[in-house]
């Protein structure tokens, strides 16, 4: 089959030709994203724009790992991020600054400051259980892994999975009848 | 781990952020690289997430994307020396080429794209005509032959190698009804190119001219012989000779 070319491809190409507006077009375009997960795991503003910067200097200079046969570009940005975020969190310097995690401004609603998204995702979490909310929240955005997740809630190990995974598709359907 | 398991019970989830073992890791990978299924589904996990991830983004400040700039702008070259003394305007008129740039040379990569894909395309359908021309002649040679060297009409002449030359070999199909004669040409090698083979037919051992070959890879018609109890091939001059040139006798068998 005959895949007809990405405007990411062109963007990643650009990249790894040391194109910097490519840099700023993802900027512009995924920043925010990003920091949601990063601020979500470091509950602090200020660290984490400190960290979104790092973010993008790391796919700056890393974009030539980047292999699209394992999965889409915003998850390999994800995923940098989502490592980021959990390194400064593990650093001496953030545990000497007594961050805690605000885990209920979070964990129990899908939060955002964008005011056009806002009220079709009221209505779609309002058909989401408030468990899936908290699952896929701990999860994704605020760097649980399973393992712990299963601590933190006395859940067993394979429920977890199994939950995040069925939140996941019911998701996707409650996402697709919005869409549509 | 099963294609169910990968699927239904959360490992492509646990994939996506890295939750898995380097084990687990490679297994799920070998399902992708193989398994359109998986990799729809593992597509899927990473759409929901993409879209969540947008719903529930967070404006960063303005200025931390200047600082990125800067330290990549830093980074980048050394050539911005000068960049302290661009005016506003001229710091103007550089963004607006660059972007032109951008836009000429997005253009042009893809019309290179274009013109490669159409330049390929274009090698492989001639390349496809010419295999089909070759291939329906090959067809049609080998249809003829079998035809032939099936027919209870045709008799089959062995022709071998003489001292000339001990291992080379000709076959004559000859219909004496029809008087047709079919040669073909075995393993005779090229000559130069004022020489050709000729083919005789000898009745009690007077040579008729049954004409002259190159070598083919088909089955040559010669001329039409309605009787002959020898067929013998020699090397004589281009166009052939009236008599045959014995001490060049290539291969020879006798008609039953």
């Amino acid at each position: 089959m005959y895949n007809k070319p990405d405007f990411l491809d062109i963007i990643v190409r650009r990249l790894k030709e040391r194109d910097e507006t490519a840099l700023q077009y993802l900027y512009e375009h995924y920043a925010a994203a990003l920091n949601g997960i990063i601020s979500r795991t470091l509950g602090d503003e200020q660290l984490a724009e400190e960290a979104l910067h790092d973010v993008f200097i790391k796919i700056w200079e890393q974009i030539e790992k980047f292999d699209p046969s394992k999965g889409k570009l915003f998850t390999w940005m994800y995923r940098i991020a989502r490592n980021y975020a959990l390194d400064v969190r593990r650093s001496k310097n953030f545990k000497l600054s007594e961050k805690s995690i605000e885990l209920d401004s979070y964990v129990n609603t899908f939060a955002t400051n964008n005011k056009e998204r806002e009220s079709g995702l009221k209505e779609m979490v309002g058909l989401l259980s408030e468990e899936c909310v908290k699952l896929i929240n701990m999860n994704f955005f605020m760097g649980f892994s399973h393992g712990d997740i299963s601590k933190e809630l006395a859940m067993p190990l394979g429920s977890v999975k199994t939950k995040i995974r069925n939140c996941m598709s019911k998701l996707r359907t409650l996402m697709g009848q919005k869409n549509d | 781990m099963t294609k169910e398991e990968i699927i239904n019970d959360g490992w492509l989830e646990a994939y996506l952020t890295g939750d898995v073992s380097e084990t687990e890791a490679a297994a799920i990978e070998k399902f992708l690289a193989e398994d359109q299924e998986v990799r729809t589904a593992y597509e899927d996990v990473q759409e929901t997430l993409t879209d969540l991830a947008f719903l529930q983004q967070i404006a960063p400040k303005s200025d931390v994307k200047q600082r990125i700039e800067a330290s990549v702008g830093n980074q980048n070259s050394s050539s911005k020396q000068s960049s302290a003394l661009l005016t506003y305007a001229t710091a103007a008129s550089v963004v607006l080429a660059m972007s032109l740039a951008f836009t000429a040379y997005f253009f042009w990569d893809k019309w290179q794209d274009a013109e490669a894909k159409y330049s390929t395309l274009l090698t492989e359908s001639q390349v496809l005509a010419s295999n089909l021309q070759r291939t329906s002649k090959d067809l049609e040679v080998a249809a003829q032959k079998a035809d032939i060297a099936t027919s209870p009409n045709y008799q089959k002449v062995v022709l071998a190698g003489t001292d000339n030359a001990p291992n080379k070999q000709a076959i004559i199909f000859w219909n004496p009804k029809q008087e047709k004669v079919y040669l073909s040409t075995g393993n005779l090698g090229s000559l130069s190119t004022d020489q050709q083979y000729q083919l005789w037919a000898l009745i009690e051992g007077k040579p008729i001219d049954a004409g002259v070959f190159n070598p083919s890879s088909g089955l040559l018609v010669m001329k039409n012989i309605k009787q002959a109890d020898t067929f013998a091939v020699t090397i004589e001059k281009e166009g052939g000779s009236e008599q045959p040139n014995l001490s060049t006798l290539q291969v020879i068998g006798n008609a039953s």
